[in-house]
Formats: C-alpha cells, sequence, structure tokens
C-alpha cells in the first residue's frame, strides 16, 4: 500500500523552510460549502491512541480573519447568534463505552477560513474551509478588463469554470459583433464571487462607500450582493463610461448572457445608478 | 438516603476519574469509532466505515451471508514527517530547490510517497524536453530507487510527486541519519 502524504506548499520567497507535519487520526481540515452542515463525532483517546469513554471533548468555532478574499474585519463578524460565523450544534448524546458523541458544524453563508477546536486534556483543531469547490479566477482576454477590486475585497473575478467559459464567450461575441462601432471598448467586467464564494458583503465599513453603504443590507458580512455567492453571476458595466457596453448593444449583450448559460437573470441593474450595470446569472438558487 | 448520596457520589467520582485521569487528546471525525468489542451498537448499525484511532486503521464491517464481517484498513497517517526546503542560485543563475523529507521517531510506518501542490496557474511543464534549453530547463530529480513525476489533478493544479515502489524501501521510522532522508533538487 502506497502510502501519502500530501500538503500544500508555497515557495515565495528565496531561502529556507522546514516543518513537522501533522500526526493524528484525527481530521486537520475539511472542506464544507455554505450553508450546509456535515456531521463529525468526537471523542478522547490516551495516550496510546486507545479510545476512553464517557469522556466527550468540548467542541468550539472560531474563524481566521482576513481569509476567504475578505480584507477586512470588524467586531460584528463572529457573532454567531447572527450566523455570521459557523456554528456547532449536538444531539446531546455523550461518549460512553459503546456510543459516540455527535456533532454538526452548521457552516454560516460567509466563505472563510474557520476551525473547530475539541479539546480533553489536550486539544485538537481542526481548519474548516468554508467555501463552494472548484472555482477558478477568471483569466486576462484581451476583449474585457477586469474592474472592481478594492482594497477590502482585491480578488473578485472568482467563479465555476462553465461561468468563467461564459465571460470569455459573451465578451468575445460582444467584441465579434460591436468593435467596429464607434467608442466601442473591451467590455469592463465587474463582480462575480470572492474566492471561495459565500457573502459579498460590498461594503466593509458602513460608510466606505458614501451613498451605498449606508443603505439597509449594505453592511459588513450580510448580503446584498446577493447573487453573487455561488461564482455563477457576472456584473457588466454598463453607466456610460470608460469600458461600458455601449446603451445600443443593451438587449444584444442581454442576448448574448442567455446564449452562453448566464441568462436567468440578465437584465440591467441599477438602472439610472453610477454604477449601473448588466448583472448575468446562470444560478437557479437566490438566498434571501 | 444518606447511602443512596454516597452511592453517587462514588459513581460521579468514578466518571470524572476516566474523564480526566488520563492525559487525553480530543479527536474529530467524520467517521464514527469502532467499538473496542467489537460490537457495534444499534444507533450506528448503518455506518459500515469505522475509525479505529489506536491501530492507525479504517475498518469496514458489514454482513455477508448472516455473518459480521469486519476487515482493517492501515491508514497512511502514522507517520511523523519532518519537511525541510532551501532555495538557491546555482553559478548558471538556475534556481535549485532541494527538499529533504525525514521521518521522525513517532512514526510507525515508512513513508513511499509524498506530494506537494504547485501554485494554481504553474506548472514544471515538458521538463525532460526543454532540459537542454539553456535558462528554459525544468529538471526533476529523485533518489535512487524512487521516481518523480508531474502530475495533473481534474481541477488542473499540477503536482510534483515522489514514491518508490519497493516494499523495503521508503523512509523507515527514524533509525538514524541521514539515511532517512529524501533529497530531490
Amino acid at each position: 500500500m502506497i502510502r501519502s502524504i500530501i500538503f500544500t506548499f508555497f515557495l515565495s520567497l528565496l531561502g529556507l523552510s522546514s516543518q513537522r507535519l501533522a500526526f493524528s487520526q484525527s481530521i486537520s481540515s475539511f472542506t464544507i460549502s455554505p450553508f450546509t452542515t456535515q456531521s463529525f463525532y468526537i471523542w478522547c483517546t490516551d495516550q496510546n491512541g486507545t479510545f476512553v469513554p464517557y469522556c466527550t471533548p468540548t467542541a468550539t468555532v472560531g474563524y481566521y480573519p482576513f481569509t476567504g478574499g475578505h480584507n477586512h474585519d470588524d467586531a460584528n463578524h463572529g457573532v454567531a447568534a447572527n450566523e455570521q460565523i459557523s456554528n456547532i450544534t449536538s444531539n446531546g448524546q455523550k461518549n460512553t463505552n459503546t456510543v459516540n458523541a455527535l456533532i454538526y458544524f452548521n457552516a454560516s453563508r460567509i466563505g472563510e477560513q474557520e476551525y473547530v477546536t475539541v479539546c480533553a486534556n489536550t486539544c485538537t483543531t481542526a481548519t474548516a474551509n468554508v467555501q463552494y469547490s472548484g472555482f477558478q479566477q477568471l483569466g486576462s482576454y484581451s476583449q474585457f478588463v477586469k474592474i472592481g477590486a478594492t482594497g477590502i475585497h482585491p480578488s473578485n473575478h472568482w467563479g465555476t469554470t462553465s461561468t468563467l467559459s461564459s465571460v470569455v464567450s459573451i465578451t468575445g461575441r460582444y467584441a465579434a459583433d460591436y468593435s467596429g462601432v464607434s467608442r466601442y471598448q473591451p467590455v469592463g467586467v465587474n463582480d462575480i464571487a470572492l474566492q471561495g464564494g459565500g457573502i459579498f458583503d460590498i461594503c466593509a465599513t458602513p460608510t466606505s462607500q458614501p451613498g451605498k453603504c449606508v443603505t439597509a443590507g449594505y453592511v459588513p458580512w450580510q448580503p446584498p450582493h446577493n447573487t453573487h455567492d455561488f461564482g455563477t453571476a457576472v456584473d457588466f458595466r454598463a453607466n456610460c463610461g470608460a469600458n461600458s457596453v455601449l446603451p445600443a448593444a443593451y438587449n444584444d449583450f442581454v442576448g448574448y448572457c442567455q446564449y452562453y448559460g448566464l441568462g436567468r437573470l440578465a437584465y440591467l441593474e441599477d438602472k439610472g445608478k453610477p454604477n449601473q450595470h448588466i448583472h448575468c446569472d446562470g444560478n437557479t438558487i437566490i438566498l434571501q | 438516603m444518606k447511602r443512596l448520596l454516597i452511592t453517587s457520589c462514588m459513581i460521579s467520582a468514578t466518571v470524572l476519574a476516566q474523564q480526566t485521569g488520563t492525559n487525553t487528546s480530543a479527536g474529530i471525525s467524520p467517521i464514527p469509532l469502532f467499538p473496542a468489542d467489537g460490537a457495534v451498537p444499534e444507533g450506528l448499525r448503518k455506518n459500515h466505515v469505522f475509525l479505529d484511532p489506536g491501530n492507525s486503521a479504517l475498518v469496514i464491517a458489514y454482513s455477508e451471508n448472516g455473518d459480521a464481517i469486519t476487515k482493517r484498513v492501515r491508514l497512511g497517517c502514522d507517520v511523523d514527517p519532518f519537511f525541510h526546503v532551501s532555495v538557491r542560485r546555482d553559478d548558471r543563475g538556475d534556481t535549485l530547490y532541494e527538499y529533504t523529507l525525514r521521518n521522525g521517531e513517532r512514526a510507525r510506518q515508512r513513508i513511499t510517497s509524498w506530494t506537494f501542490n504547485l501554485p494554481l496557474g504553474t506548472a514544471l511543464g515538458e521538463a525532460n524536453q526543454t532540459a537542454e534549453t539553456p535558462g528554459r530547463a525544468s529538471l526533476l530529480k529523485s533518489p535512487p530507487g524512487w521516481n518523480a513525476s508531474e502530475t495533473i489533478d481534474p481541477e488542473g493544479r499540477h503536482h510534483l510527486q515522489w514514491s518508490t515502489e519497493s516494499q523495503v524501501g521508503g523512509i523507515p521510522p527514524e533509525m538514524w541519519w541521514p539515511d532517512s532522508l529524501l533529497k530531490a533538487s
């Protein structure tokens, strides 16, 4: 039997790096989609690894700030009562000599790195990657420019592979049909999703984007960038500024979205506002 | 009443001793533990995979023709890896990455394969085909008896992997240094 050690490793510096790796039968990490639940058994072992009956560890959840594409943090974050962090529930069952205690990790809607710590005399921590799986980052193409990155969300172009493929097709078709038209520019692709999806809270503080962040719902760790959780929704600039979709092409552009798989919700959003854009979404789920 | 109270205290004390009498470590797993007596409790009858942390094994439990069958599969986590990397430039200006992997004294298994993920979007490329192109060479080396390869997972992420097929090879639990070294550059 081939035994493997798999670990992620980044060589970012010239120099030396050493580390002792994990040594345990307990899991060290797991990945869970936002708003889902996974069950876990918790137990105690002695120094020989033998199960210790009638010992039920405590279990708590915490989060690693500035993960999941959120380059911001505040006191509101981590309040389980407000669903701004995942929480743990239990069926109330304690370990006996025959029964395992069971807990449920209820993932919040925030995509980020969290952890579960279970403690007996000593503690074990497992990292919880709360994220949607399979996201990729949008590459660079001549027919569009990536816009909308901010200090608080510096990477805003993550999505499912099919969504990113649709973006390339939509903007490519727009370029093919309109690049000969006066004032055509490669279209600006704004927010898709954060690195692992989940809540895309546009504002880090209520005043970080004056005029927008005072609106109810535009507060940290909450929606309303509602359909940008799943990596299936894309905003294309259409406010007559640089890299906007030409007004004469709005209807065609919506048609491109529909044709290339992002047409479940495709429409001109925030009409008349400075951030007017064409929102194209291929998802079938909207969280309220 | 007094006797009942004393009995209750004794039971509580016994349980407390069982809880804290040893240096207990906590564990967490999506897989339930296999009972020490082998009798799967009623609530877990639908489970067929269990964890046996004392033996570092998964227990597969099922019924066949009315007979209860259990099979154990050793986990690959009874190793105690210690990893070291150095990065330097040689006289030609090429960057050399040297990885050293040691299996520590707590290990109960040999390390026969190890992998690390390259950062997303990077790849070693056609190493052998470009090895003679000055300044563009990427060459993966391995110690005698080991194979080195670059693999790609379904999500397109590249991995570098070193492995040995030898049943007696691999890096044993630490016995002496530096024989349990794996070097690759």
